[in-house]
């Protein structure tokens, strides 16, 4: 984003919410499109109350994320010339948890925790989903729960988790979440069990929280909610810590975040609170546009930032005819450009990969062109492995890197946390009899290890070595040493293949991991620690001096960490039992593919300078704008349907929900194309330049596509080309 | 001031930590600070050990906190059943807060300056002030050894606190600066109370802090990557994560592990303020 360095360099709007009074318990509600100037403003008041003399610890800035964060804390970095103090800069979550973990002993005794005493144990996404999946496994295995669900475990889990994390923020008792959901359905009754189900899940999971001073984001919330902020204490401590208050993207937050501002506003001697007119993208996190509207509302002023500096009028009213075309509301804007002029190229291939090609080619002209890589990004309604692959090697041809943008990354997915865990697996040979997946040892993931933690190891050397080298009987590699007899004969014939300097290293990393085995066992954290320091960052190594490689194990690493943390919370009054060992259960977990984060590491990082690949959701709720744009995959459906929730629902659970009305398709229809029309008016809003439209008639695994968004597109370019009114 | 050099931008944030361990390791400072490199080697020689001295900073300066906000701790309190947590625990109620002025009390304050091109950032265990009178910086040290006086007294943290007080203390008594021969470093130590020592500021300090300081982040600012060089003094290698990224995982002596626990409970506590899940 621009920061305007200066009070001249802001435009009319900007100035006034600058200068809107900084006395007296007033709010300014400001409202625009993405791309009006809004945080600009908002940074340059944060500016002008510091340099006014207000104590920068007396403002508190609330933003949607941490990429929202870093912008105006870039801001006070370019401003050391007069910037005294620190500003608190945070996520509604992020005041959640401080407030709790400060406040905790006000409502550790009142909340109903088994042991008030303990200090309270927050848990992140890991840890809550194995939680959560502790709860529910003998549950589906002995009670049969679910069992007229088809979806993946990790779906399920995320779900249940997710009904917690909806009671918590749009405010309503957890008990109420099956009551909810039923009274919506429109379909067979037979759903209902289902959500009784999920309702005994989400009791269960609170109650063991409750037990082991465990704290999700739901019961973080909560507690927040309900016992801290309405303390005399808090307000207190507020009346010390808080005299002006700048919220951003207000409808990206939550209806309990709303009625915290509310609440918070009179107590301020000022508030600005910005809105992004068509956003709203987080819905199915919680986010309450119409909570955040009737926020904006109740303040005392109201600024329409309707000049548009970042903003391309052709690619705005291309969204704009897309949406007129679905009978849509369209976004607000004062000069109407030409559509067609938008759109800098078109192509409908045949095959998938024919699409990935042209994208790659288009992007190399538009470089060659002297347009920066880091200016361009690829969005698509979902991004797979296979896309990331395929268009990074088509990328990396033409010279030119990708960057991958993703909400959360499976950590099974990153081949250095499965090597990682490989290694996990060969010291600990007792865990191969605790968890079904750590049974048995697939060459292939031997092989991966080798050729991870070996340097030099191609992936044909590794398969050879691997092969000979797996475990037999036990858990632990094989000695190729050739000091042993039976093995001694093949041993030689592989070293000579493989070469002699190999076998070293091998037998190093063999006898290092048996050696540990025999020891008294580490936490996992610990153990990987070890093996890292001692033995994978030597010479012939993995990680020798490879400070680029590391990033992936040190996730693995803190993430495991994390995981011990929390699981120990209980240990011995539940949590991992003494007989459980933690790292073996998070093993499991994390190859079962139960387990994904996303890390502060995973943040875009614009010094790469390389093209974004991205989820149009991860996009726009990042706040990235880009010079080109290319929307591909058309035809894929993912444009139009939301994701299948069986045992949850986000408009049914929202504040705006009236209790007894039933969700029927037609309601589902109009908020898939809701939906639609705002990712569309947010993606040109933050498009400078001009797109390309991109789509194959097969789809990735060779099915045919139904096109329906590519169709409306081409409708709304037609009738810009004959002029017709819409 | 000369611009800061390309590798660091505009801004960037210096503390205490990251400038103390500029002193002992350019090369600790240019991987940990600028690079932001995880290398996730135990810091420690008994990393278990280490973690939980981290852990048991980190809820002991919650205590604190919580203490000073008048808020009930007892319960958590007596539930521990870390010995080392109650010693100090009991050790810090008896601390004398009757020594200290009382008008404005500040714990777990954030206060952050400009340095030339950078900011320099501090966190206070606790700043207790008197608008016309005396302020004291009060450090509560989970540190094994008590270093010597004069340790203390050149110690990077003592300069650049009281320093960082007297140029931005305004803010904090709505007004009048704070002069800085009204100021004093409090260092507590919880495994030995008795040792507590009060060091004073001056004009004179002010003025030489303002030159090292400045100094520093000019040289900073003006050094190449190749000038962040690996520490001649070996002995703070034998500890460091970075030991084999480095190649220094050789090095024999005797360690240095309290430099850089310090560090990382004071990173532990900053950390603590980010929450994992990003809502
Ligand atoms: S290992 Fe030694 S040289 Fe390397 S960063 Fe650490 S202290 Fe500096």
């Amino acid at each position: 984003m621009i920061i305007a360095s200066n009070y001249t360099d802001l435009i009319e709007t900007q100035r006034i919410v600058v200068d809107f009074p900084k006395q007296g318990g007033n709010g300014l509600w400001v409202h625009g499109l993405a791309g009006s100037g809004k945080t600009t403003a908002l940074v340059a008041r944060m500016l002008a109350l510091i340099k006014e003399g207000v104590r920068p610890d007396q403002i508190l800035v609330l933003v949607s994320d941490r990429s929202q964060r870093e912008t105006f804390e870039q801001a006070l970095a370019h401003s050391t010339w007069f910037i005294n103090g620190s500003v608190t800069i945070t996520t509604f979550y992020g005041l959640c948890q401080r407030a709790v973990a400060l406040f905790w002993p006000l409502v550790s005794g009142s909340a109903g925790f088994k042991h008030p005493e303990l200090e309270p144990t927050f848990m992140n996404v890991e840890s809550t989903q194995y939680h959560m999946a502790r709860i529910l496994q003998p549950l589906v295995q002995e009670n049969g729960y679910f069992a007229d669900i088809t979806i993946r475990r990790e779906r399920l889990l995320s779900q249940l988790i997710d009904n917690l994390n909806k009671s918590a923020l749009v405010g309503f008792a957890p008990q109420e979440i099956a009551s909810r959901l039923i009274s919506a359905w429109a379909g067979s009754e037979h759903r209902y069990a289902s959500y009784q189900q999920a309702q005994d899940c989400a009791m269960r999971f609170r109650a063991y929280c409750l037990a082991h001073s465990l704290l999700d984001l739901s019961l973080t919330t909560q507690l927040f909610v309900e016992l801290i902020y309405p303390s005399r204490a808090y307000k207190t401590y507020l009346a010390e810590h808080v005299r002006h208050l700048i919220a951003d993207n207000i409808e990206e937050t939550v209806p309990v975040a709303s009625d915290y501002i509310a609440w918070l506003q009179p107590l301020c001697a000022s508030s600005v609170l910005a809105e992004d007119e068509g956003g709203g993208y987080r819905i199915f996190l919680g986010a309450d546009r119409q909570a955040a509207r009737n926020l904006g509302e109740r303040c005392s002023q109201e600024l329409r930032m309707d000049s548009l500096p970042g903003i391309n009028p052709d690619i705005l009213t291309l969204a704009n005819r897309v949406c007129s075309v679905m009978h849509l509301p369209q976004a607000n804007i004062s000069a109407v450009g030409d559509a067609r002029r938008a759109v800098l190229g078109q192509r409908s291939e045949r095959y998938w990969v024919g699409m990935i090609r042209w994208i790659a080619n288009e992007i190399a002209h538009l470089v060659e062109a002297g347009c920066a890589p880091g200016e361009i990004a690829v969005v698509a309604p979902y991004v797979s492995e296979v896309m990331r692959f395929a268009l990074e090697e088509e990328l990396h041809e033409r010279g030119i890197g990708q960057y991958l943008l993703r909400p959360a990354t499976p950590l099974r997915d990153d081949v250095i946390v499965r090597a990682g865990l490989t290694l996990a697996r060969l010291a600990h040979p007792t865990w191969a009899s605790s968890e079904a997946v750590l049974r048995t040892l697939p060459v292939e993931d031997l092989a991966e290890m080798l050729g991870v933690m070996l340097a030099n190891l191609d992936p044909v050397r590794a398969r050879l070595l691997a092969e000979s080298a797996l475990p037999q009987g036990n858990m632990a590699l094989t000695d190729l040493s050739g000091q042993v007899q039976a093995t001694a004969a093949q041993a030689g014939m592989l070293w000579q293949r493989l070469g002699f300097q190999l076998r070293e290293r091998y037998e190093a990393l063999r006898t290092w991991l048996a050696d540990y085995a025999g020891r008294e066992q580490q936490p996992l954290d610990i153990f990987l620690s070890q093996i890292f320091g001692e033995l994978l960052t030597l010479p012939g190594y993995g990680f020798y001096l490879r400070a680029d490689l590391a990033h992936s194990y040190s996730r693995l690493v803190e993430s495991a960490l994390k995981f011990r943390l929390a699981g120990s919370a209980g240990a011995g009054s539940g949590g991992f039992s003494v007989a459980d060992d933690p790292g073996a259960i998070y093993t499991a977990f994390v190859l079962n593919g139960l387990a994904s984060a996303e890390y502060i590491e995973d943040r875009l990082d614009e010094a790469l300078d390389a093209v974004i690949l991205a989820p149009a959701f991860a996009y726009l709720t990042r706040g990235l704008r880009s010079r080109y744009q290319f929307w591909c995959d058309l035809r894929v459906d993912g444009w139009w349907n939301r994701p299948n929730q069986p045992l949850t629902q986000p408009y049914v659970l929202s504040r705006a929900w009236q209790t007894g009305r039933i969700w029927y398709d037609a309601d589902e229809d109009q908020a898939r194309r809701e939906g639609l029309g705002r990712v569309l008016i947010g993606l040109a809003a933050r498009c400078s330049g001009g797109i390309f439209l991109v789509s194959s008639e097969l789809g990735i695994n060779g099915e045919e596509q139904s096109g329906r968004l590519e169709r409306i597109l081409q409708n709304a370019l037609l009738y810009s080309q004959n002029n017709n009114p819409i | 001031m000369s611009a800061a050099a390309n590798h660091l931008p505009a801004g960037f944030q210096l503390s205490q930590h990251s400038l103390s361990t500029y002193q002992r390791c350019k090369r600790r400072f240019w991987l940990r600070y600028v690079q932001r490199q995880p290398w996730p080697m135990a810091e420690g020689e008994q990393p278990l050990e280490y973690q939980q001295h981290l852990q048991r900073g980190v809820i002991f300066h919650r205590w604190l906190e919580r203490a000073q906000l008048g808020l009930p701790v007892d319960l958590q309190v007596n539930a521990t059943d870390d010995p080392l947590l109650q010693s100090w625990w009991s050790a810090w109620k008896s601390f004398d807060y009757a020594l200290l002025p009382h008008e404005v009390l500040l714990s777990e304050y954030p206060l952050t300056i400009g340095l030339g091109a950078y900011r320099l950032y501090a966190r206070y265990d606790l700043i207790a002030l008197q608008r016309e009178g005396r302020a004291v910086i009060v450090d509560w040290k989970t540190l094994q050894a008590v270093p010597s006086l004069k340790t203390l007294r050149t110690r990077l943290q003592t300069r650049i606190y009281c320093y960082m007080l007297a140029c931005a203390g305004n803010i904090l008594t709505q007004g009048a600066p704070v002069a800085p021969e009204r100021i004093e470093m409090c260092y507590w130590f919880a495994n030995e109370p008795e040792a507590t020592v009060y060091i004073p500021y001056s004009r004179a300090n002010l003025e030489d802090d303002r030159v090292l300081l400045t100094e520093l982040a000019e040289e900073i600012a003006g050094a190449p990557e190749e000038a962040f060089t690996k520490t001649e003094r070996q002995e703070y290698c034998i500890t460091c994560a970075y030991r084999t990224l480095c190649e220094r995982a050789g090095t024999s002596g005797s360690p240095r592990a309290a430099e850089w626990l310090d560090e990382d409970v004071d990173f532990a506590l900053d950390l603590e303020r980010t929450p994992a899940v990003d809502w």
